[in-house]
Formats: structure tokens, sequence, C-alpha cells
């Protein structure tokens, strides 16, 4: 254990024990009842609105501000936040040794691996399986620009048909490029960086992951996402996602970033004491 | 502080920690039970409307006059100021009643914003720990 790693956890035992001394005085009331509700939303879900609009060239105009859900905005009401019927999708089948891997970990290890734990960005395919924050889509002829409300990351993907770099080096986008079949966008993603995960549950990916995005807008109102991931060194076989529904905001963007990301540290400490204890 | 005082604290702290779980204050789904609320009657006494989470300090008074100071968490401010909450709502000084949700490692005198009732009956509500992050 380092130094700092011990002076941290003194000041957490500290302030833990303070408050344990302190539990028995405090005036609490109700403790575990179950809590006030506002009145019921009266939100509904985002009407069609009508065709896409599209860009000088002909093609859907994926431009706006999106949501994920089918709100056209914030919700709290979680009928119109799902994105996707789960139901209907097939989980991702694993290689038996990543499936192995993935059924010893604990739900520490789950949040060691999550990007909100980390204040790592989600990166592709995160960016639409696992982002609860809105996005905007800037589009031009040959450019799809997508800004991230999620620690304002942004991402810049030509869309004239190009081929990857050759030579790319990893990073949490990967090296991606658009083309464009009939009103489809597809995006293609090949380097993308391993320390990312595609889901909250372990699924971690290899260097050889290959996304395929595939994104349309079949109303003013509403954008559709197809995600299909082909990793052969850790999936058994290429996983597609349902479509993932997002809807069209009117207002803008706002700030979002993960800071103040110290607790990390906790989790270590809590991986450390159920590894068998303190690991010098 | 000297080695010589650290090293008692230490144990006591590392003692501590063997009974206590640690959570992330990150990951609000894992740090707070949504199936279990409490509610304080308390004095705010700071306001931090920062990403990427919201805290707010109060101080609980209990009847013998102590007074026990309490922190809460609440969503991000963008989120917050969708759902109609503003940082200007809340003051330093305002004497209210904040109904939380507890923390899962027992801490008890943390909890995630729910609802924050104010003296002449109205009130604000918050939203949930799942809706902090996505639960796909």
């Amino acid at each position: 254990m380092n130094g700092r790693l011990a002076y941290y956890l003194v000041a957490v035992g500290a302030a833990l024990g303070t408050l344990c001394m302190a539990a028995g005085l405090a005036a609490q009331e109700g403790n575990g009842s179950q809590p006030a509700q506002p009145a019921k939303s009266k939100q509904q879900p985002a009407p069609k609105g009508g065709p896409a609009p599209r860009t000088a060239d002909g093609h859907p105009d994926l431009s706006g501000v999106w949501f994920g859900g089918t709100a056209g905005g914030f919700t709290y009401n979680p009928a119109l936040r799902r994105q996707f019927d789960a139901k209907a999708e097939e989980p991702p089948q694993f290689q038996p040794w990543a499936a192995a891997k993935i059924k010893t970990m604990t739900q520490t290890d789950f949040e060691l691996g999550r990007a909100s734990v980390n204040c790592l960005p989600r990166g592709v395919p995160g960016m639409f399986l696992i982002n609860p924050y809105p996005f905007q889509i800037v589009q031009t002829p040959g450019l799809f620009v997508q800004l991230d409300e999620l620690n304002n990351n942004f991402r810049v993907v030509h869309t004239d048909g190009r081929a990857h770099d050759p030579d790319p080096d990893p990073s949490f986008d990967g090296d991606e490029v658009g083309h464009w079949e009939g009103d489809t966008l597809v995006i293609d993603v090949i380097s993308i960086d391993e320390r990312t995960w595609n889901n909250f549950t372990g699924w971690f990916h290899s260097d050889q992951e290959h996304v395929i995005e595939r994104i349309t807008r079949p109303s003013m109102n509403y954008l559709n996402v197809v995600v299909t991931i082909e990793d052969p060194k850790v999936l058994a076989k290429p996983w597609t996602s349902t479509p993932r529904v997002w809807t069209l905001g009117h207002e803008d963007l706002l700030e979002y970033y993960c800071t103040n990301n110290q607790e990390v540290e906790q989790y270590k400490a809590l991986k450390e004491k159920e590894s068998g204890g303190d690991k010098k | 502080m000297t080695r010589r005082s650290l090293g008692p604290l230490a144990v006591m702290a590392l003692a501590l920690l063997s009974s206590i779980p640690l959570l992330a204050h990150h990951s609000v789904t894992a740090e707070f039970d949504s199936s279990k609320s409490f509610t304080v009657k308390a004095t705010i006494t700071k306001i931090e409307w920062v990403n990427p989470h919201i805290y707010m300090y109060a101080d609980v008074k209990d009847e013998n006059g102590t007074v026990t100071p309490y922190s809460f968490e609440g969503g991000p401010p963008g989120n917050l100021r969708r759902s109609g909450v503003l940082k200007t709502m809340f003051n330093v000084g305002d004497v209210v009643s904040i109904e939380a949700y507890i923390a899962k490692d027992g801490s008890k005198h943390l909890g995630l914003l729910h609802a924050v009732h104010f003296a002449d009956g109205h009130q604000i509500f918050f939203g949930r720990p799942e809706d902090s992050e996505g639960k796909n």
C-alpha cells in the first residue's frame, strides 16, 4: 500500500468512525419508508413529426440534438427513457475463455470497469449503447460530426466512402469512416482502445473489435442506431443490437464532465480486500 | 500528525474498513438504495452545484440540541436543469425537510436527494438513483 493511499484510507476511516459514533444521535425519522412521489408526468412519446429533412446532396439530414428514448427531451419517465426492447435482443455470445473471465467478475469489478467510475470516455460503440446523455449531430455533405454532452467528447467522420487509415493508433472512438447505403449512414470503426466496455457488466473487447454503426432517421423526430460488433478474439459470433431509439430535442446541449474521481481508489481498496488482503 | 500518533488511528481506520464496505460516490446506483428513503429536518449549510453531481450539505439538530452535519448528493446539474431544478431554488440557511435515499454502505448521514420540502408547503423533487446513469 503506498503512502498516499494509506493516508486516504486513514482519512476515510476516521470520517466513517465519526459518523458511526454520531449515528445514534441523529434526528432521523421515517428510515426505510417509501418516498413521496411527484405528480405523474403527462409526457407522451414524441410524434413522428413528418418526413426526415435532407441535405443538399439528397441524403437524410441527421442533424439535431438527440435524447435517448422517445420523450423528445429529458425525462424521468422510465417508459419514455427506454431505448430498446431488451427481450428482443440476443445477448452477446462470448468465446469460452471470455465467458469464464466475465463469470469471475464481482460487482466491484463491474464498478471498476464502468466508464462513469473511471471517468473514461464511452467511446465507440458505448456512446450509442451506454450513454444516458444527449448528443448533437451536425451533418454536412461528406461529413458527420457528433458532439456528446457526456464529457464534451466529439467525433468527426468523413462520409465520402474513403478507406480506413492503413495503420491507425488505438483510440476511444477508433478509426472511423462512413458511407451511405440508401438512406442509412454506415460508420465502420476499427482500432478501438481496449479500456472501454460495451456494457456495464463486463463486456470487454479486444484489439480486433470491429464496430459497424447503422444510423437512420425514419422521420423528423426519430433517430435509430443499430450496432454490429465483431470481435473474433472475444465473441463466438458477431452481435447485432436491436435499434436504439433517440428522439429530437428542442434545446441546446449543456456541459457535463466526469470529475472528482478519487472514488475509484475506494473500489481498488475494496477489490484488494475481496482478493484476500493488501497486495504489496 | 506524527508517525507515533498515526499508528493507532490507522488501526482504527482499518478495523472500520474491514466491517464497512466502501462504495463509490460516482456510481450512484451502487452507492444508494432506491427502495429505502429517510427524512430529516435540516438547515442547509452549503450548496455545491457542480458536475458530475451536485451536493447539498445540511445540519440536523436532535431534541438534545446536538447538531449533526449531513451530506446529500444529487444528479448532474444539466439533468436537474432540464427537469426544472435550479441552484437558485435553494439558499444557505433554508430550514427544510429533506427526503433522501439511504446509502448502501450504512453511512447514516449521507443520502441521495429525492425531495426537498419547504416550510411554505412547496416541494422540489430530484430524480432516482437509476436516472443518473444508464442501466443498460
